[in-house]
């Protein structure tokens, strides 16, 4: 009979009418668990930025729209999912985007093809999803179709949420030993036993049972082995869910793995542990999942827990950058930078259809300048926090590669003082912050990870990695201005002169000259580095491939502008096609799965690719067609 | 002479580094995308390393072009002739002729790399020690006379000779050391052993010919190899068989193998200990090391193989590769894998790069000067880009 033992898992705190209202949480508390460290894909990182990449996943957004028009942020989302579970599963976080897969659970799709459903919804399809889903994962990659990989996409979602909200299963479950032989005397039997009382007194009943195992009877033993099978299994039950974050710093200094509540159950079970501070975290826990947010003791011991955590860390040294990386998400540098580039853009774009005096002017001129700022703050800022230089991921060759665009188109307008350099530099700015923003989206994870073997290496990072993402961003910027010479041309612009031309093309051979200089700079560095880690120079790896293919071309460019083949619109057809290259060796390199490139891999953008390339290959075609059509006058003064 | 000065314009043309440099830029492009199909190795010898490419249009038409060993050879002389001999009278540019230079010293160092290097590797388990480097993609028949009174001589048998023993032809070798003729076929580039019957079966056992692998050095070959006489002795020899196929001849052994080339080093190198970290929670590695024991006569050093850190000793340099058995549990015996390269050119891409960066930076720097200072002297009237 197996009523030794019975685990009450308490029902979701009390202190709400579940599906009703939103819990409200107190800035202050918010606050503490967003900057509670943890232990994550091989780095250390707060509590916030895991909240805000877990929603960012299955919502798409980094914050959550409830039905009510109201927005919760990801860490409030976070600990709903925690505190309030069947609250958190009526909220709509769960991105599906085609109704297709809603009819494939045999559920009913609400209006919209792409929609956000809650767990609550999904809930009489999940069983469904799963073993679509385990057919899906069955079926080679290449034959998924789109509604397969979305299948496992969402059945992975939802299983990434349900080990969110029943993290806490540990804090919340109460244990009753009232009739477990293992507990005889009157005083250790409780119906409600709380998990660190349970830990404060099983271990030594264990050490009991085992020097008091010769002494008794093999009838009195069976009782006794059967509570102790049924109690582990109440605590394998829940363990399993209290793995999912490493918050607690170990004593050890040495030693590199955080703690899980798991491991410190497992730990109390251990002659050697230590961890009666971390038996207080536990209470800590417990606490917190009994209490409602706005009582004292919620605080009281939110702050206790807040201070042990973060104290551990602090003593290794591994809390110095978990304020400055919740303040970097909190200000959200990038997204400001993306929509002051758009609205920079907007300014410029007034001041070429009206002459605009005075103030305005200046305000125009210098529009560039704070997205421009905040982005190279916020590079800056992912530099402090991993201590590395600027690129290390391929979401960051796009920041880095981006701003050195913007950069240049300031360089470029300083000197030239004819807008197009600025005008050119915001749109790229807004365009190439909203590719950074889509590619976090679409990949919906960390994008400050740890690092491979073999880039750990801070001076290769910074010299051949920085070096040709320069060259990138440059190429890219030859490119975007190979595009307004072309479309200016296309559209016949009659108010341009030859001498407007003619001044566009210089700053083209200037820039497209820039971008060799680095890429063969960071090309040859490469090789060095490969020949440093790898034991040979160059190996005709794909990722060297495109590097050494925008070299090329770029050589062949001035070389065919020095030999007369080619002058102002042959100048501006090739910039379009080295920035056709540069996208080939940034992305396309990266999709062909092949090579020793491989950290950098990524999977289905073929489809994005070859739009982009078709439409660059349009414009080169009007652009041949305006040349032949349209021949340069000089405008008389 | 006049013939000589037209040849000597074309070659230093630079219309002629136009149609190089984009001719290669369409080989490396077409070479990029042959690697997802042919693999690394067979793109890198068909497209580039080789004189001419013949490639299928539609997977039909062949259509010869140059491979990047000829163009390579073109741009070479093309930038001795136009950016160099030709530089004297335009100094006025140093910083283009310095970046010259330092491309024509990378070139030449693809060169000399290519004749007068050697790549290999050297697997050790912790323990273990050897002074052989062995071939990524080579294999070699090797008979070894063995027993007491001989000193180990080996006869070799190059993939080379033994890829000739396909097709049903069956090759015949001999040397006027070894008392018998050694037939050979067929030979299989890739195969994994069966059971089975038939003409080709020995014991019962036989090798199936598989397709290339997509990386060449995961192919494991294996021949059929009879050693003729009155007594004709047969047996299958497989690259990943351990024990040797040893034969009896008038009171004289042999031991027959099919391994990876190999070459001998001068020193020899154990493995002492191999370490090898994850990042906290992840399978992705954060470390690994060897530290390994460098013997040479007496004398032995100690030395520390990390990513990032090869070990260099007497004009070898040993690199930290990876290391298994893959699915390896605590505490079971680990090897480590490190590449061995030598290559009397391994400084000069520095060299290059070095001349490269300061040649460009100079001469970009002294052009954007002189824009500036044109543009604040006379705004508007440079002719510099001409009319069309």
């Amino acid at each position: 009979m197996k009523n030794v033992c019975v685990v009450v898992l308490l029902t979701f705190f009390s202190g709400i009418s579940v599906g009703v209202d939103a819990p409200v949480w107190p800035s202050s508390a918010v606050d503490a668990f967003a900057t509670l460290p943890v232990q994550e894909s091989g780095r250390i990182k707060p509590l916030d930025t895991v909240a805000r990449f877990n929603l960012l996943r299955l919502n798409g957004k980094r914050t959550l729209t409830l039905e009510t028009g109201a927005s919760r942020s990801a860490m409030e989302w976070m600990l709903d999912c925690f505190f309030y579970p069947e609250y958190a599963n009526t909220c709509r976080c769960f991105t599906v985007e085609s109704h297709d897969a809603i009819i494939a659970l045999g559920l009913a799709p609400r209006g919209k093809k792409r929609d956000r459903y809650s767990y609550e919804e999904l809930r009489p399809g999940l069983n469904h999803l799963m073993d679509l889903a385990r057919q899906v994962s069955d079926t080679p990659a290449e034959k998924r179709s789109f509604l397969d990989t979305h299948l496992l996409s969402l059945a992975n979602n939802v299983l990434a949420y349900e080990s969110l909200i029943h993290f806490l299963d540990f804090a919340r479950t109460r244990f009753n030993n009232m009739d477990n032989p293992l507990f005889p005397g009157e005083n250790e039997k409780k119906d409600n036993l709380r998990l660190s009382e349970l830990l404060t007194v099983l271990p030594g009943r264990l050490a009991e049972v085992a020097s008091a195992s010769g002494t008794i009877s093999e009838g009195e033993k069976a009782p006794v082995a059967q509570g102790m099978r049924d109690i582990f299994m109440a605590l394998d039950e829940i363990l399993a869910s209290a793995r999912l974050f490493a918050m607690i710093a170990p004593d050890r200094l040495e030693s590199r793995d955080w703690l899980s509540p798991a491991d410190i159950v497992e730990g109390a079970f251990d002659s050697e542990f230590q961890g009666v501070l971390a038996l207080d975290i536990l209470r800590n826990f417990e606490e917190l999942a009994t209490h409602d947010p706005s009582t004292p003791e919620f605080t009281e011991n939110l702050s206790a827990m807040h201070a042990a955590l973060t104290n551990r860390a602090a003593a290794r040294d591994e809390y110095r950058h978990i304020p400055l990386e919740v303040h970097y998400y909190r200000f959200n540098y990038l997204f400001f930078a993306q929509w002051m580039f758009v609205l920079s853009f907007i300014f410029i774009a007034c001041s070429w259809l009206q002459q605009i005096p005075g103030r305005f002017a200046l305000l125009i001129n210098f529009s560039l300048l704070p997205p421009m700022l905040l982005l190279a703050a916020g590079i800056t800022i992912r530099c402090i926090i991993r201590g590395r230089p600027p690129v290390t991921t391929l979401y960051e060759t796009i920041l880095f590669s981006v701003l050195i665009a913007v950069l240049l188109g300031f360089v470029v307008e300083l000197i030239s003082r004819n807008r197009i350099g600025m005008s050119v530099a915001a749109l790229l700015g807004a365009f190439g912050m909203f590719l950074a923003w889509r590619y976090e989206a679409n990949e919906g994870t960390d994008t400050m990870p740890a690092v491979v073997a073999v880039l750990d290496t801070n001076f290769w990072l910074a010299t051949h990695v920085t070096t040709i993402v320069v060259g990138y961003g440059a190429g890219l910027f030859a490119s975007a201005l190979g595009h307004v010479y072309i479309i200016s041309r296309v559209v016949g612009m009659k108010r341009k002169s030859l001498e407007t031309f003619t001044d566009l093309s210089r700053i083209i051979y200037g820039v497209l000259a820039f971008s060799l200089v680095f890429t063969l700079i960071g090309t040859v560095l490469g090789g060095v580095w490969a020949a440093q880690s790898w034991g040979r120079f160059w190996g005709w790896d794909p990722k060297e491939n495109g590097a050494l293919m925008i070299v090329l071309w770029a050589l062949a460019v001035l070389h065919a502008r020095r030999g007369g083949y080619i002058h102002r619109d042959g100048l501006a057809l090739s910039a379009i096609m080295l920035g056709m290259i540069v996208v080939f060796a940034w992305w396309g390199v990266n999709a062909l799965g092949v090579g020793l490139h491989s950290y950098g891999f990524t999977s289905g953008i073929w489809h994005s690719l070859a739009i982009f390339w078709l439409i660059e290959t349009l414009l080169i075609a009007a652009g041949l067609a305006a040349f032949k059509c349209l021949p340069l006058r000089t405008v008389p003064a | 002479m006049k013939l000589f000065k037209g040849i000597f314009r074309l070659m230093a043309s630079y219309g002629l580094s136009v149609i190089l440099l984009v001719t290669l830029l369409l080989l490396v492009f077409m070479g990029t995308f042959e690697q997802t199909r042919i693999g690394l190795y067979e793109a890198q010898q068909k497209y580039f390393e080789s004189l001419v490419v013949i490639p299928r249009l539609f997977g039909v038409i062949p259509v010869p072009v140059p491979g990047a060993y000829l163009l390579l050879s073109f741009i070479f002389i093309n930038m001795l002739c136009g950016a160099v001999i030709k530089a004297p009278k335009r100094l006025s540019r140093p910083g283009l002729l310095i970046a010259h230079v330092g491309i024509l010293l990378l070139v030449l160092y693809g060169v000399v790399s290519y004749h007068f290097s050697l790549t290999g590797n050297m697997p050790l388990y912790v323990g273990d020690s050897n002074n052989k480097i062995q071939s990524y993609y080579d294999w070699e028949m090797r008979i070894t006379e063995v027993g007491e009174k001989e000193d180990g001589r080996q006869f070799i048998i190059p993939q080379k000779h033994l890829e000739e023993c396909r097709n049903g032809h069956v090759c015949i070798f001999q040397n006027k050391a070894l008392p018998f003729d050694v037939s050979v076929g067929p030979f299989y580039e890739n195969s994994a052993p069966e059971t089975g019957t038939g003409p080709l079966a020995v014991d019962g056992i036989k090798l199936k010919e598989m397709p290339p692998a997509h990386s060449v050095e995961q192919n494991i070959p294996g021949l059929l190899v009879q050693l003729s006489d009155a007594s004709p002795i047969r047996g299958w020899l497989w690259g990943m068989e351990q024990a040797p196929l040893l034969v009896k001849y008038n009171e004289r052994s042999f031991s027959l193998t099919l391994s990876r080339r190999e070459w001998s080093i001068p020193f020899s190198v154990a493995l002492e200990a191999f370490d090898h970290e994850k990042h906290p929670g992840t399978d992705l590695p954060s470390m690994f090391s060897s530290t390994v024991l460098i013997q040479e006569g007496d004398a032995v050093r100690t030395a520390i193989i990390r990513m990032n850190e090869p070990l260099r000793y007497r004009g070898y340099t040993f690199y930290q590769a990876s290391w298994g058995p893959a699915n390896a549990k605590e505490g079971d015996r680990l090897y480590s894998v490190l590449a061995v390269s030598r290559n009397p050119a391994i400084k000069w891409p520095v060299y290059a790069s070095i001349l490269i960066s300061f040649g460009l930076l100079f001469h970009y720097a002294q052009v954007l000067l002189r824009y500036l200072k044109r543009q604040s002297i006379k705004p508007g009237e440079d002719q510099e880009m001409g009319t069309q």
